[in-house]
């Protein structure tokens, strides 16, 4: 597997973000979805190695008020990490299908 | 308005920004921010700080570990861009490079030169308990080393003598004969005293025989090849000696050198009663202190010593010298061979740390100078948002990789350059790693300091400024650092004056010293040596090419021992210790000295044959306030040297002669006729010198042929006397001329700035008529005022330095304007002409190509 099922969950869910991929967003939109609140050093420890490996491009938008004066780094999919998705989402739905009933000892 | 975050916990944040990079800084930090305001507007205040406080906790470790990881490839990224860098900027690259390399270099090289200085005897392996006993002279008598070891058996654990035979020994094995010189004899304790290494031979038992003697690698293999050197016989001072051992060639930083030590049981067989002579000076006297005291003990002994052994007291100058201090700071007469001198360490050690200093002062002035050449890249970087602790990093990991690059050329060129420095300071250095480790990292930590500071000192001033004001052309940005880097410079040129100054001075008191008038003309005499003085000066004296010979039993520059003399009849207290040397008829003339009363010694006068005795001035002067003459010549003298006496009539007065080096004054003079002595001196009138010698070896082979034909020149011999002087002139000239040709690059390298960053500037002047000189001029006075103020610097500082070296000289140059004004017009031909070539160019610039751009 080239992806892990973390930085999986990162990547689509800058494909979900659009042009608002940054990373307070997508720590949001993680930590609701998983219902976990995501560390920081969660997020950008993957999106690193995730942009150094070229699944991810980055580029640095303008400074904010909100945020103190500091620029926001937004980041897009590269034609390589959609491959990479499709590629992980492929290996799940047929591991998925047809799966047999499970039994418990007793029903 | 930029939004304070007032309200993030602080202490967090600090926490965080510890361990985050400057890459990720604003995104995650901005971040952070962010979601706390939502949190604070959503909840409250608290709640929100608290969720801070966690996502810091939890994240702290995580970024360490990030920063590691993507550390080495951060590092390499930032290479790559130095090193394209570089390669975009050669010319410039090249110049700062060798400056700082060429500045390492000799700072490396005079460090070698002084820890081999500072090392010497500390090869010894009870170096810290071996001290030497001197008086006012470095060698004392015979007695004092056995009464030391029998008084103080609780003090001491072995006295050791040595002598040193002065003079030349035929030394034979077989038909192998060679002169030697460098023959010693020590008590039998020596090797336990001393660590020479014995390669073969009982050290415990080797010097305990009379006829027993010990040789190093060398001599072994000179006489004896290949085969096996214990017990076999050599010949020399007219006796058989059985070698019972051979050690290692002595180590070059060692204040006493031999190749051939005797036992000193044989120099009491001959010297006889001699031995007992408490004033007899010829003995080097060691001793090895126990290990459970220390020498404050023994010295505090002395002064009873001296009332139990002769009834007197010490002079001041009595005492122990610890064995390593003797090379550096020991100077007293008979020392066993000439030493360094602690001054001239600590001269070099400065110079060196002037030398590294310049040229870090150098490299940081080019790479500042570069960076406000970068200061448009600068600008246009900070409007995207980069951080400044980015560009800090870039300059610095530039600059470091200039600074360690230049190190590690250095150490080459040191390589390179140790054969050739070897030569001049006459040491035998060589750069062993395993032992320079301390240094090695004393260069490397130079390296990276240099590279910080030189890189970050434009990084924080340049990065600081806000863009607009530096993508203007040209800008105040330019003349940030003017200051300090005008100040460089000057420090530059100031220190190269002195040393110019320097090198000068040094220079012309060693050609006076070899060139003054001694009294006695020393040119075209060859000096050899003959035990059948008679038949070869008749041999000699029929050839045309020679005017004159006379023997002498010291050479010129070789030291004239002490006897004991006085006028015959006095009392034998009155006896007086002074220089003699006993000569042949002919001396003074063949010397041409003056007499200045009464006459040379002649073969006409019958009484002359018995004894006769010439004094020169001083001697008078000493006889005359001792004995209450009013006039000299007539006078009886009586000689006592070691196994013959001398009574004779003093017939005439010589002029005062330098016989030894022109550190001293004249001392009183003996010369006493003697004749047939060994060492015969040629005056030779010709003008092929090497047909001569070739004669003059012919014949003394056909007359002595079992004895070699050694031969040296006196003027050749007499330059000897001033070797540490030579070596001096050697080393500053060398160093001086680095320190100028850094100074050099660097002014040439900032030339080059001026032009490029005064490019618009010199095209507008020309395009509304200046002329290429007006441009020249301008270029140059700027410069012409620096070098001014150095040297307004350097002369004092260079005065008082040069008026305190000559002091040590009795004869000395008068400290002359000329040298300096030489000095300071040198500076001043040197910085303009460093800088004519740029300006030459840049007044040569089309107007239209430097204004297109605009």
């Amino acid at each position: 597997m080239i992806l892990s099922k973390h930085e999986e969950m990162i990547l689509i869910a800058i494909w979900r973000l659009q042009e608002d991929a940054y990373g307070a967003r997508i720590r949001n939109l993680l930590s609701e979805t998983t219902g976990k609140d995501l560390s920081v050093a969660g997020l950008y420890g993957p999106l690193k190695r995730l942009t150094r490996d070229g699944f991810l491009s980055s580029e640095w938008g303008a400074p904010t008020q909100e945020r103190g004066g500091r620029s926001k780094r937004y980041y897009k999919l590269t034609p390589r990490g959609v491959a990479a998705l499709s590629e992980a989402k492929a290996v799940y739905t047929s591991l998925w299908q047809n799966l047999p009933e499970l039994a418990f000892g007793g029903q | 308005m930029v939004k304070r975050s007032r309200e993030s916990p602080r202490f967090s944040q600090w926490l965080l920004r510890l361990v985050v990079s400057a890459d990720d800084a604003d995104s995650v930090f901005g971040d952070l921010e962010e979601t706390f305001d939502q949190l604070a507007s959503g909840y409250d205040r608290r709640t929100a700080r608290r969720w801070y406080r966690s996502q810091v906790f939890r994240s702290w470790l995580s970024f360490i570990y990030f920063s590691l990881l993507w550390g080495p490839v951060m590092f390499s990224n930032y290479l790559k861009f130095a090193l394209r860098n570089l390669r975009k900027h050669k010319g410039f690259s090249f110049i700062n490079i060798s400056g700082l390399t060429v500045g390492m270099a000799c700072c490396m090289l005079l460090l070698l030169y002084v820890h081999d200085e500072i090392s010497y005897d500390t090869y010894h392996e009870n170096g810290d308990r071996i001290y030497r006993f001197v008086d006012e002279w470095a060698a004392v008598g015979p007695p004092y080393g056995p009464a030391f070891a029998d008084d103080f058996p609780n003090l001491i654990d072995d006295a050791v003598r040595i002598y040193i035979r002065r003079s030349e020994m035929n030394v034979r094995h077989d038909d192998q004969a060679f002169f030697e010189s460098g023959i010693v004899f020590a008590d039998s304790g020596v090797f336990n005293v001393f660590t020479y290494s014995m390669i073969s031979g009982d050290p415990e038992t080797a010097l305990n025989q009379p006829n027993s003697v010990v040789i190093t690698e060398t001599i072994a293999r000179k006489y004896f090849g290949n085969e096996d050197p214990l017990g076999q016989m050599l010949q020399f001072w007219g006796a058989e000696f059985e070698v019972t051992g051979v050690i290692e060639d002595i180590p070059s930083n060692s204040h006493l050198h031999f190749n051939i030590m005797g036992s000193m049981s044989l120099l009491s067989e001959r010297a006889g009663a001699l031995m007992d002579n408490w004033d007899w000076g010829i003995m080097y006297t060691y001793i090895l202190l126990r290990e459970d005291t220390k020498i404050e003990n023994l010295t505090a002994q002395l002064p009873a010593f001296a009332d139990r052994h002769f009834n007197d007291i010490f002079s001041v100058s009595a005492g122990f010298q610890p064995i390593s201090s003797i090379h550096l700071r020991s100077d007293r007469e008979k020392e066993a061979e000439p030493g360094g001198n602690i001054l001239y360490v600590y001269l070099l050690t400065v110079i060196a740390g002037i030398v590294l200093l310049v040229a870090c002062v150098n490299f940081t002035n080019l790479t500042t100078a570069r960076a406000v050449e970068r200061s448009r890249e600068v600008g246009m970087r900070k409007t995207l948002g980069a951080h400044r602790a980015q560009l800090v990093r870039q300059f610095i990991g530039e600059s470091l990789l200039l600074s360690l690059f230049a190190v590690a050329i250095a150490a080459l060129l040191v390589e390179a350059a140790l054969p050739w420095f070897n030569t001049i300071s006459g040491k035998e250095l060589a750069l062993e790693y395993e032992n320079y480790i301390p240094v090695l990292f004393g260069f490397l930590g130079i390296a990276l300091f240099v590279g910080l500071v030189a890189g970050s000192y434009p990084a924080f001033v340049l990065s600081r400024f806000r863009p607009a004001h530096v993508l203007k052309s040209g800008s105040s940005v330019g003349t940030t650092g003017a200051r300090l880097r005008k100040s460089l410079v000057v420090f530059q040129f100031a220190v190269s004056t002195f040393l110019l100054i320097g090198a000068l001075v040094v220079y012309q008191q060693l050609e006076f010293m070899q060139n003054s008038e001694l009294g006695f003309s020393k040119d075209q005499v060859l000096v050899m040596r003959s035990d059948d003085f008679s038949v070869l000066r008749d041999a000699l004296l029929e050839r045309s090419d020679v005017s004159n010979v006379t023997s002498a039993q010291y050479t010129t520059g070789e030291r004239v021992p002490f006897f004991a003399l006085q006028e015959a009849g006095q009392p034998a207290d009155s006896m007086v210790s002074m220089r003699t040397l006993p000569v042949d008829f002919d001396y003074i003339e063949t010397m041409q000295m003056e007499v200045v009363a009464g006459r040379s010694f002649s073969r006409d006068m019958v009484s002359d044959a018995n004894g006769a005795f010439l004094l020169n001035q001083a001697a008078v002067e000493h006889f005359s306030t001792l004995y209450d003459w009013t006039d000299v010549l007539g006078k009886q003298l009586h000689l006592e040297v070691p196994g013959a006496v001398r009574d004779g009539e003093i017939v005439g007065v010589v002029k005062n002669f330098n016989y030894a080096s022109l550190h001293t004054e004249v001392e009183p003079l003996a010369i006493a006729l003697w004749p047939n002595q060994r060492h015969v001196f040629i005056r030779l009138n010709t003008e092929n010198l090497s047909e001569t010698i070739a004669g003059i070896r012919a014949m003394a082979e056909m007359i002595s042929p079992e004895t070699p034909f050694d031969f040296s020149f006196v003027d050749d011999r007499l330059d000897r006397l001033y070797r540490a002087e030579q070596r001096l002139s050697s080393v500053f000239g060398a160093f001086t001329s680095i320190a100028v040709l850094i100074a050099c690059l660097g002014l040439f390298g900032l030339a080059t700035f001026m032009a490029e960053r005064r490019r618009k500037e010199i095209g507008i002047r020309k395009a509304v008529g200046a002329s290429a000189w007006s441009i020249v001029y301008l270029f140059s006075k700027d410069v012409a005022l620096l070098v001014a103020i150095s040297i307004i610097i350097a002369v004092p500082t260079a005065y008082f330095a040069v008026d305190a070296w000559l002091s040590r000289f009795a004869y000395r140059i008068p400290v002359s304007a000329w040298m300096f004004a030489l000095a300071a017009f040198a500076a001043f031909t040197i910085a303009l002409l460093s800088v004519s070539y740029q300006s030459m160019r840049a007044a040569q610039t089309n107007p239209i190509d430097a204004l297109k751009y605009e």
